[in-house]
This record gives structure tokens, C-alpha cells and sequence, in this order.
């Protein structure tokens, strides 16, 4: 959840696999408005590349789009710049990491019409594998965001911002849940991570959402999708 | 459904169009700062995406701003599964809402 407009009122956000981002925005008292596609500052869907052509079924590249071979998936909004609004941290299908600036205002979003890869010493940051599924939260509580993801195989990683106020930059990923197992008792694959202080003890938690194909009683193949909790043990 | 998942599958293994994959910078082990994971549960039973083909996204925030935090889990369909928390601070205890409205219908995105 984020406040895109300044109404006060945090809007609901999410990446689609549809390959677009959208805003449910916030009526206040838990109410929200359908679903509406994110545009950019040109007045385009905000599009990483690829995007699936509803009316025609196919997908399409994004006109103009820098990176076409790109899905963009998954979205995490933050104040990369740190100019007072919110830019987006945009994943990839193929589970890569993209910024898209705001360069509006945080009363008035106007996204760039592209997105700049985020690099690491050069190289595109990857969650790791395809799913690319960010967040960001302070997790070792100093004061700078820092970005976790979920992926494919079903870790979580964590890339500890390392930069100053308005330039972030990332070192070497932890891995802080490790990659499925796929056994039956254990997460999932596809995991998709949110930071949250579960049991209210001070200490940020995840929870992480997966995705699993197991056989039922009768031997006929069912998707479970389920939310696990992983609880701080440590204060940041 | 099913054809357009042809086509992101053909689409990411390269048919169309170049795969885009970055080399994964070497990692570190987990420092072990995370307790077993436990499986979320609410008042009927495991929280599951599964009617909806899975692929849970969560959410943990005060959606109504009565200062108590709900769970929110979207899904591959498209929809957003609502529960809310009657439990005590440090114990959440999750009830199904069912899906979360929008504009006075299920908020539903065309998730492809």
C-alpha cells in the first residue's frame, strides 16, 4: 500500500502478469475504487516492456519500450530519489530489476515514459531466477530502504542498501530463505515476500506467499497457494 | 487462460524474443535471523490461493484504518483474498472475509 495521490488515503498496488501495473485507490474506511492501469507521464499504461493484448490475445512490446523482451510483473513503490515522491521498483518475468522514476510530484505522480535497470558493480540486478518479486523495508534498521525479493525457486533474497539518502546502491544479495525444497510440509516455489511486523514484537517478519502442484487423495494434481510466516528472531 | 499461458511460456523460453537474464551476483548464506516458517491459518483452515490457481502475493496492513492490520492475498486469478485480524496484539487470529470488494463488486484484475 502507498499514497500515489497525497489524498492522505493509501492506495493498493500491484503488478500483473498481464504485464502492467495497477492502483486500487484508497477511499478511506477500507473502501477502494476497481482497478485502474498505472500510466505514465505521457498518459500510457505503465509498461516494462511486453505487455498481453487483451482484446487481440497476444502480446505486444510497449511502443517505444527500451527493454521489449521484458515482462514487467511485480512492482514496489519507494523514494529511490529521495525527492519526496514515490518512484517504482519494477520486477521482471525473467527476474530482472527496473526503476521507474516519478518525475511528478507525490500529490502528482508522473512516471517516466521508460525504465533505467538497476545495476550492481555494472551488472542488472536478478532476483536470482525468473519471478523477479521485490519489496523494500528497512530491515537492518538503518534508516535506508533495502530490497528483498521472492523468485521462481521459492528464496527470498535481501540486498542491504549500502548507499546515501537519494542514491541508493546495493551489494551482494543474503539469501534469507533458501530456495524450496518442494516437499509437501515446507514453502513453496514462486514465493512472494512481504515485510511486516507479525506478532507485533518489534521486529519486522516476513510472510511469503508460494505456489505448489501437489496430488489429492485421488492422485489428481491440485495447485495450493499458501502464506508462511517467518518470525524475526532478532532485532535488526 | 490456458492459451495465453502457451504464450508466456513459448514467450519466456525464447520463442519471440531474446531471453533477458542477468547473471546472479555470488550470495551469502542466511545468517539464520528467521524462526521455522509457520503455515498461515484462519477460521477455515490453511489460507490457500489454490481455488484461484495459487501464486499467493500477502499483504499485511490496516486496510480500514481502525489501526488493526488485515491480510490481503492476491492470486493468479486476479482477486485479493481478504482476512481480518480479531486477535490480540503479538497474537493475530485471521478470519476469511472472502474477496476484497471494489467499487461495490470483487476487485478483480485480468491477470492473463
Amino acid at each position: 500500500m502507498a499514497d500515489f495521490d497525497g489524498d492522505g488515503r493509501d492506495d493498493l498496488y500491484t503488478g500483473c502478469f498481464d504485464g502492467g501495473m495497477y492502483v486500487l485507490a484508497g477511499q478511506g474506511a477500507g473502501k477502494f475504487a476497481p482497478p485502474t492501469a498505472m500510466v505514465d507521464k505521457s498518459g500510457s499504461p505503465l509498461r516494462l516492456g511486453q505487455f498481453w493484448h487483451h482484446e487481440e490475445s497476444h502480446w505486444s512490446a510497449a511502443a517505444g519500450a527500451k527493454f521489449p523482451a521484458e515482462i514487467g510483473i511485480a512492482g514496489a513503490a519507494v523514494d529511490w530519489d529521495a525527492d519526496g515522491d514515490l518512484d517504482l521498483i519494477l520486477g521482471s518475468y525473467a527476474g530482472n530489476f527496473y526503476l521507474r522514476s516519478n518525475l511528478g510530484s507525490a500529490k502528482s505522480p508522473a512516471f517516466a515514459t521508460d525504465s533505467t535497470p538497476i545495476e550492481v558493480a555494472g551488472v542488472l540486478l536478478s532476483a536470482g531466477g525468473p519471478h523477479a518479486m521485490p519489496t523494500v523495508a528497512d530491515w537492518d534498521g538503518d534508516g535506508r530502504f533495502d530490497l528483498l525479493s521472492g523468485c521462481d525457486d521459492g528464496a527470498v533474497r535481501l540486498w542491504l542498501n549500502l548507499g546515501a539518502p537519494g542514491t541508493p546502491k546495493f551489494g551482494a544479495p543474503t539469501v534469507l530463505v533458501e530456495p524450496s525444497n518442494k516437499a509437501s510440509d515446507a514453502p513453496g516455489l514462486r514465493s512472494q515476500v512481504a515485510v511486516c511486523d507479525f506478532d507485533a514484537d518489534g521486529r519486522p517478519d516476513l510472510l511469503v506467499g508460494d505456489y505448489r502442484v501437489q496430488k489429492d487423495a485421488a492422485g489428481k494434481n491440485v495447485s495450493h497457494g499458501y502464506v508462511w510466516w517467518y518470525r524475526r528472531l532478532t532485532a535488526p | 487462460m490456458s492459451q495465453n499461458f502457451a504464450a508466456l511460456v513459448a514467450l519466456v523460453a525464447g520463442a519471440q524474443t531474446p531471453e533477458v537474464r542477468a547473471p546472479e551476483l555470488q550470495s551469502t548464506p542466511s545468517a539464520s535471523s528467521l524462526a521455522a516458517p509457520l503455515r498461515l491459518e484462519c477460521d477455515t483452515g490453511p489460507i490457500d490461493s489454490g481455488a484461484y490457481r495459487a501464486h499467493s502475493g500477502p499483504l499485511y496492513a490496516d486496510l480500514d484504518g481502525d489501526g488493526k492490520r488485515e491480510l490481503l492475498v492476491g492470486n493468479f486469478k486476479g482477486y485479493f483474498q481478504r482476512y481480518d485480524n480479531i486477535g490480540e496484539a503479538g497474537a493475530p487470529k485471521l478470519v476469511s472475509k472472502g474477496l476484497l470488494q471494489a467499487g461495490g463488486q470483487d476487485a478483480f484484475l485480468h491477470n492473463w
